[in-house]
């Protein structure tokens, strides 16, 4: 039973990343301009999150290494400080927008002001991570966030054609008007792609493995939770994508805000759909902002070699408990300033790109290490193949990333 | 292995710097070469349409009972925010000369979607309200619908 529950862990990481706000308006967004065109995109990027997310979590269970050890160690100093900063940048980023995001949920509950509910986000989640276990984060927050389920049940209600969803799966490109269409359709592949694979899903779920103690003998269960929680999170973007291609493609509609999101669910179940997307939606997007806030301590106690974990008491650990704390108030002032935080994220999942390889070739390169792990637990050729691969499509994404970022006017078209 | 991964640390690093100042200095050159152009304008009476379609949508959850009366205030005033957002980027000072008109009817199109989204959120979940919300969001879905479509030709 008690490993059971560590199922949390791989549902936590995978809501926080398959289901944040930035990726949940991103899906909705994507199916309501291009129909069902660009699911082979989530696919693609589920088999890399899983791949990834078991190598960094079987490094964990049989060296106790964390993912930003390994960056220190392997990228060298310079590398690794760079992909630190640019790390810690995206997680504040995302967690912004997450702590925008929960303001604009509250605001659709109670109609109070936007800034106000913005300051009690920001004291809700100091509150919930000072006095919750890691371990508890992981239950309330992994299994609330299965709320979001109601987008299956909605996108089976809205009767798809089932063999075009089927064909979204196989990779191609649509039939466009222009060439700025193209680019655009370009610009939310590399966008969906970089949702699917954000970096600090890595970090949380590899430090969240260690807070769980796992040893050598969890790699088994390591694998079996890194597939649950992706293929969950990625079912999720699935259904999101299929009720933006049914509900709102033939409406003409993009929708930017999480509320417009809510009305997919509401319009086949009503109040209570409604109030199951909004409830699903808050513990997602807080379990992202607590998994970035996290993931920002992590990272930095990890570089410097500070003692980290909330497995310690904070006194014991006060620089990495600083960090996340310092995290979470940096994100609610730059929200009350009034900016959007949907836009934020956009900006956010482009530059992840950008330091993807950074952080996913060190945890290859370890995985594969046979000296180092032991012939048992080191990559065998399909984990081998498949890591390269993947490394070669984040590097051709993070190459192309900014520059698509700016061509399409900040995904605009 | 040490070695290798930073050599390829150190060729990926500068690949990605390098592509990220190509596109800042082709991103610096595009906004020193002048106005807005129709592409921009495109963009921003696409939004509004999208705009127009959402609150169209809300207003037919509320007249169906799918929503609360707080959700419809709230949302078209999230929606309303998006509205003015798009609205402000309609100076004809910012476009080409020859797009002059076509801004301005944007902008007006924009003012008048801004009032009915403010109708609804007083409004709420009432009958009438949404009602008469969207008669007006379907009218101004119908008049941005055209000016896109003149914009594409």
């Amino acid at each position: 039973m008690k490993k059971f529950v560590e199922i949390f862990l791989g549902i936590l990481t995978a809501m926080g990343g398959f289901v944040e706000v930035g990726e949940l308006v991103f899906s909705v967004n994507a199916g309501a301009k291009f129909g069902f065109h660009l699911l082979w995109v989530v696919a693609l990027g589920t088999i890399g999150i899983i791949a990834f997310c078991e190598m960094a979590g079987r490094v964990a269970a049989v060296k106790e290494q964390p993912v930003f050890n390994l960056i220190r160690e392997r990228a060298g100093l310079n590398a690794g400080l760079v992909t630190l900063v640019a790390a810690n940048l995206v997680n504040l980023l995302t967690c912004t927008a997450e702590i925008g995001g929960i303001a604009l949920l509250w605001q659709l509950l109670s109609g109070w002001p936007y800034r106000w509910l913005a300051l009690l986000a920001l004291v809700f989640l100091l509150a919930v991570v000072w006095i919750l276990s890691f371990q508890w984060i992981e239950r309330v927050f992994g299994l609330l966030g299965l709320l979001l389920c109601v987008y299956l049940g909605a996108a089976y209600y809205l009767r798809p054609d089932w063999t075009q969803v089927a064909a979204g799966f196989v990779p191609n490109v649509p039939r466009l008007e222009s060439s700025s269409e193209y680019t655009l359709f370009a610009y939310f592949v590399v966008a969906i792609l970089s949702s699917v694979l954000l970096p600090y899903e890595v970090y949380f779920y590899a430090s969240g493995a260690i807070e769980d103690g796992w040893n050598p003998s969890d790699v088994n269960l390591n694998r079996i939770i890194s597939i649950i929680g992706s293929v969950l999170g990625s079912l999720l973007a699935v259904a999101l994508m299929v009720c933006g291609a049914q509900v709102f493609r033939p409406l003409g509609v993009e929708p930017q805000l999480p509320g417009e999101a809510a009305l997919a669910a509401s319009m086949t179940f009503g109040k209570a759909g409604l109030l199951a997307a909004i409830g699903g939606m808050f513990f997602a997007f807080a379990g992202a902002a607590i998994e970035t806030a996290l993931s920002g301590a992590y990272n930095l106690a990890q570089f410097f070699g500070w003692p980290w974990g909330k497995f310690r008491p904070a006194r014991k650990a006060a620089r990495f408990s600083l960090t996340w704390m310092i995290t979470f108030a940096l994100s609610a002032l730059v929200i009350m300033t009034g900016v959007d935080p949907v836009s934020v994220v956009e900006y956010s999942i482009v530059f992840s790109v950008v330091i993807l390889p950074f952080t996913y070739f060190p945890v290859l390169v370890i995985a594969r290490d046979k000296e180092l792990m032991g012939e048992e637990h080191a990559n065998g050729r399909f984990a081998n193949a498949v890591g390269w691969f993947y490394l070669a499509v984040i590097t051709l994404a993070a190459l192309a990333a900014v520059p698509l970022l700016i061509a399409t006017r900040g995904g605009k078209g | 292995m040490h070695k290798r991964a930073r050599s390829w640390s150190s060729w990926l690093g500068v690949a990605v710097l390098l592509s990220v100042v190509a596109a800042g200095a082709f991103a610096f050159a595009s906004a020193a070469g002048g106005a807005a152009d129709v592409e921009s304008l495109k963009n921003d009476v696409s939004e509004l349409k999208s705009q127009a379609g959402v609150g169209r949508l809300l207003a037919e959850q509320a007249l169906a009972g799918n929503v609360t009366d707080t959700f419809v205030r709230a949302q078209s005033e999230q929606i309303r925010k998006g509205a003015e957002d798009t609205r402000a980027k309609l100076d004809p000072k910012e476009f080409e000369q020859s797009l002059g008109t076509q801004v301005l009817k944007a902008s007006d199109a924009a003012l008048r979607l801004e009032g009915t989204l403010r109708a609804l959120r007083e409004g709420g979940a009432a009958r009438g309200s949404a009602e008469s919300a969207k008669r007006s969001f379907e009218a101004l879905y119908a008049e941005l619908s055209e000016m896109e479509d003149g914009l594409k030709q």
